[in-house]
């Protein structure tokens, strides 16, 4: 998690986020896999030091391997802990379950892997960049543009809203890579995600320098950070729409610590706003910061938005009605995108929006552990893009960074989380933001 | 031998002496407080105050040449939790549920009253009745308007204040219905899940180990025994988990089965499967249970107990059993239609377990069994669920009760006492409990059972 707001990004803010149809992702492509060891050899991205004549760094491989933990997302199969997963799911071995390898490995049918793909290179180039069977030739051309790489099958991680598809894919899980309750029982860490967050995190294999710009739409930490809610605000309502199976609903749809917290006697607990005591809620983290952002980006959708947020917490006890109320509450969600888009080309005030994230925050207390760690996580981006956009003063971030440290501090442990605490850091970030 | 409570309300309460083994053959006594209505005008409760003058049974001390205590009130005021069960509705703790609940006063509200107060209704409350008696004489044994003359002059025989509404509290089977309507419910009172979402506690319940820490307030002397049959730890224990199985599952497939949506009521489910801490993963596999991971599931505390229990007596009817709990829990991830019909099935089984219990005198030989079968199933892991370790500690310590200890070796029972506090220890923290422990401790005790 981005703790600090130390990850700066230098550079302008630019460019809108295009409103392209859905890109298909990777995995889905039909081209041929070439492996890591194609693009990462020596002499491509796999430089130990920086080239000083290129456009990239072409160490992108090196990095990779040394820092990002998609890198050893095949590794972790064979750990003590990923055998246990699989012996607990019944299976004889996570490495060679399709299960575990559509997410810990570029899992594409035999027939497509090239001669130097290996599986054991976790999540590699080709899990994100697409198949370089498809633009590798034009990809190496020296007049080679991005649109044509593109064109010829690279996928457009640049472009936020296919990048929030491509990583919520897997950090959320869809119909094919699914974060079922079941894989949680049998030990698989809970699934969190920010995608700026993330993106700063992994760490980061681009430098987002002139050039780069000058070859590729650079999308705002708010653009990015807005898109990674909204698609995962979609995929939630998308997979509540969906049926039981069996007597039970897909209990990794809900709020994790609505269950999973001590039975003894906590004087300070007090349940959700419109939620009997004893019932499922379902996890509605994303909606929580969706209704923050609304509040600056499309003020009049704040209480629809509610409502039907809701109205699909109430059908827990009516589920007849809830695929119907998933896909109202998605509506709501599309018509906020929609909007975005117009303030997007206005404005990006990230301040605005922590601070009416903050209030949105307050409004909807007590927060379940999960939201409060979205807002959070929301948070620290949002002043982080202020400020390196130069609209927040050294000064001020100095003091906003220090109450949101305190906002960490909050969601520091899962098990003694408190929204009480919560809301005093809540009320901390607000004054030190400007709020009154 | 001590008993001890779970978690930081520890509290030891000394057992009497060990009760010898009396079986009087199955003269159950008819359910007299709920034929009532058959003898006209329902009788009255007159209220603590009644029964607890000075020379009744208020008195400061057990006087020595009473055939009774005398001094049941005190005892019962000062060391019984059911004394204080109306007064902890005024607290903040039962206010605060109440408000959670969207009630306005816990002390008004008869979801709460039905078992933090004798909650009778108007025109059968005597004129010295208080409802903030909480959980008093009357509500155990009776109301006293039609028994009470006779029951103070003592014309009466037991059997004679039975017919006219006293209550056989000492009679396992009626003592079990009786405490179970509150520990457990009934179709008319029920700890619902949203309930304990607001912040009840979680209901457990053994029905030897709560009569000993109740404290009693009676001595099975041998002027006792004269008047009313003493069942043993044994058959008292198994009587309740009879009882306690039988009654979840008739709850369980009437409407207060189904919770919201569809779902079941979770009241009935296994608290700890659901509320242990997401940084401590608690799945391993049954063979109990036989069910995935990640999979809210039924509370078979009870039915686990009645396996261990026919296991050493009827291995036909054990395995009978284990089946039909292998199908419910099965059923619980298909429907709720599935989940009843399986249901009915572990009830016809335990229909015959029941007659097999009633009346039944458990020789030393049997209760060793017992006692050897439910520690095995701590050896085999198989109380992985924190309400099953608790029923098997709690029913290893009354088997353990029942056990002669005349002409045994008294370095061997200190031995398994001390093993019985070892395996209480592991379960101080429910919610730090780790069922790999409990299974070490439970092979210990298997050693030195032999």
């Amino acid at each position: 998690m981005r703790h600090l707001l130390l990850i700066s990004v230098t550079g302008l803010w630019c460019v809108a986020a295009s409103a392209a149809a859905p890109v298909a992702l990777p995995h889905e492509r039909t081209a041929r896999f070439l492996g890591v060891d194609t693009c990462g050899s020596t002499e491509c991205h796999g430089s130990r030091e920086p080239w000083r004549n290129a456009t990239v760094a072409m160490k992108e491989r090196t990095i990779w391997e040394a820092h990002d933990r998609h890198a050893k997302a095949f590794g972790s199969l064979s750990s003590t802990a990923g055998q246990q997963i699989a012996h607990n799911l019944g299976l004889a071995d996570a490495t060679q379950a399709a299960d575990c390898l559509v997410c810990h490995t570029t899992y594409v049918p035999a027939a497509q892997r090239g001669a130097k793909f290996r599986l054991e290179a976790g999540v590699g180039c080709e899990s994100c960049h697409g198949p370089g069977g498809g633009f590798l030739a034009t990809h190496m051309q020296p007049t080679a543009t991005h649109a044509a790489n593109v064109a010829a099958g690279l996928y457009p991680t640049n472009e936020p809203i296919a990048r929030a598809a491509l990583c919520l894919s897997c950090h959320q899980g869809d119909s094919i890579r699914k974060a079922s309750h079941q894989l949680y029982g049998a030990g698989h860490p809970r699934l969190r995600f920010e995608l700026d967050t993330y993106t700063a995190l992994q760490p980061m294999h681009v430098n987002l320098d002139a050039d780069y710009r000058r070859r590729k739409p650079l999308a705002s930490h708010v653009q990015v950070w807005m898109a990674g809610q909204i698609a995962a605000g979609l995929q939630h309502a998308a997979a509540l729409a969906g049926a039981n199976s069996g007597r039970w609903p897909e209990l990794a749809l809900f709020d994790c610590h609505g269950c999973h917290r001590g039975i003894n006697d906590d004087p300070q607990y007090r349940p959700r706003q419109g939620v009997k005591s004893g019932a499922l809620t379902f996890n509605d983290s994303s909606f929580v910061v969706l209704r923050g952002a609304a509040r600056i980006v499309n003020p009049k959708q704040v209480d629809a938005l509610r409502r039907a947020t809701r109205a699909l917490q109430a059908s827990v006890n009516e589920p007849l009605a809830r695929a119907s109320r998933a896909d109202a509450l998605k509506q709501e969600v599309e018509m906020l995108a929609n909007a975005l888009h117009t303030y997007h080309e206005q404005s990006s005030d990230g301040l605005a929006i922590a601070r009416a994230l903050v209030d949105e925050a307050k409004t909807e207390a007590p927060l379940p552990f999960t939201a409060a760690e979205s807002v959070a996580m929301s948070l620290a981006t949002l002043i982080a893009a202020e400020f390196d956009e130069g609209r927040l003063p050294p000064a001020d971030f100095e003091r906003a960074n220090a109450t949101l440290n305190e906002v960490y501090l909050a969601v520091g442990n899962e098990r003694t989380y408190r929204p009480t605490a919560f809301a005093k850091a809540l009320n901390s970030i607000g004054a030190s933001l400007g709020q009154h | 031998m001590i008993r001890y409570f779970f978690s930081s309300r520890a509290r030891p309460a000394y057992r009497f002496s060990v009760v010898l083994l009396i079986a009087v053959g199955g003269c159950l006594v008819q359910r007299a407080a709920l034929s009532e209505e058959a003898a006209g005008e329902p009788a009255k409760y007159l209220g603590v105050v009644t029964c607890s003058g000075s020379t009744c049974h208020g008195a400061s001390h057990p006087l020595v040449d009473s055939k009774v205590n005398q001094n049941e009130f005190i005892t019962w005021h000062r060391d019984d939790a059911h004394a204080k069960a109306y007064r902890v509705l005024l607290e903040e703790k039962g206010q605060r549920i109440a408000h959670n609940l969207g009630l306005d006063n816990a002390a008004t509200a008869p979801e709460c009253l039905n078992c933090h107060a004798n909650n009778a209704p108007e025109a059968q409350r005597g004129k010295r009745f208080q409802i903030a008696d909480g959980v008093s004489c009357e509500t155990c044994h009776g109301p006293a308007s039609k028994w009470l003359g006779t029951h103070v002059t003592g014309e009466a025989s037991r059997a004679d204040n039975l017919k006219v509404g006293m209550y056989p509290t000492e009679e396992p089977a009626a003592r079990a219905k009786l405490c179970l309507a509150c520990h457990l419910g009934t179709e008319n009172k029920f700890a619902t899940h949203r309930i304990m979402g607001a912040g009840h506690p979680r209901l457990s319940f053994e029905l030897d180990t709560f009569t000993v820490l109740q404290p009693a307030h009676f001595r099975t002397d041998a002027d006792y025994r004269s008047r009313k049959r003493v069942a043993s730890h044994v058959e008292t224990w198994a009587v309740g988990q009879s009882a306690a199985a039988a009654r979840t599952l008739e709850l369980f497939v009437s409407q207060k089965g189904q919770g919201a949506g569809g779902l079941p009521e979770f009241a009935f489910f296994d608290c700890h499967a659901c509320h242990h801490p997401l940084t401590e993963p608690r799945w391993a596999p049954r063979a109990s249970a036989g069910l995935p991971p990640g999979v809210p599931h039924f509370n078979d505390a009870n039915l686990l107990m009645l396996i261990y229990l026919t296991r050493a007596t009827d291995a036909k009817l054990a395995d009978e059993l284990h089946a039909g709990l292998l199908a419910l829990h099965k059923a619980s991830l298909e429907s709720g239609n599935a989940t009843r019909t399986a249901a009915r099935g572990v009830q016809t089984t335990l229909a015959k377990i029941d007659s097999k219990i009633h009346g039944h005198a458990f020789t030393a030989d049997e209760t060793r069994g017992i006692l050897t079968s439910i520690v095995r199933g701590g050896r085999d892991g198989e109380y992985r669920d924190y309400a099953a370790a608790e029923q098997a500690v709690m029913g290893a310590h009354a088997l353990l009760d029942s056990l002669p200890t005349s002409g045994g070796d008294a370095a061997k029972t200190a031995q398994l006492n001390a093993q019985i506090k070892a395996l209480y220890d592991v379960l101080k923290d429910e919610n730090a409990y780790q069922p790999a422990r409990f299974s070490a401790e439970m092979k210990t005790f298997e050693a030195a059972l032999q």
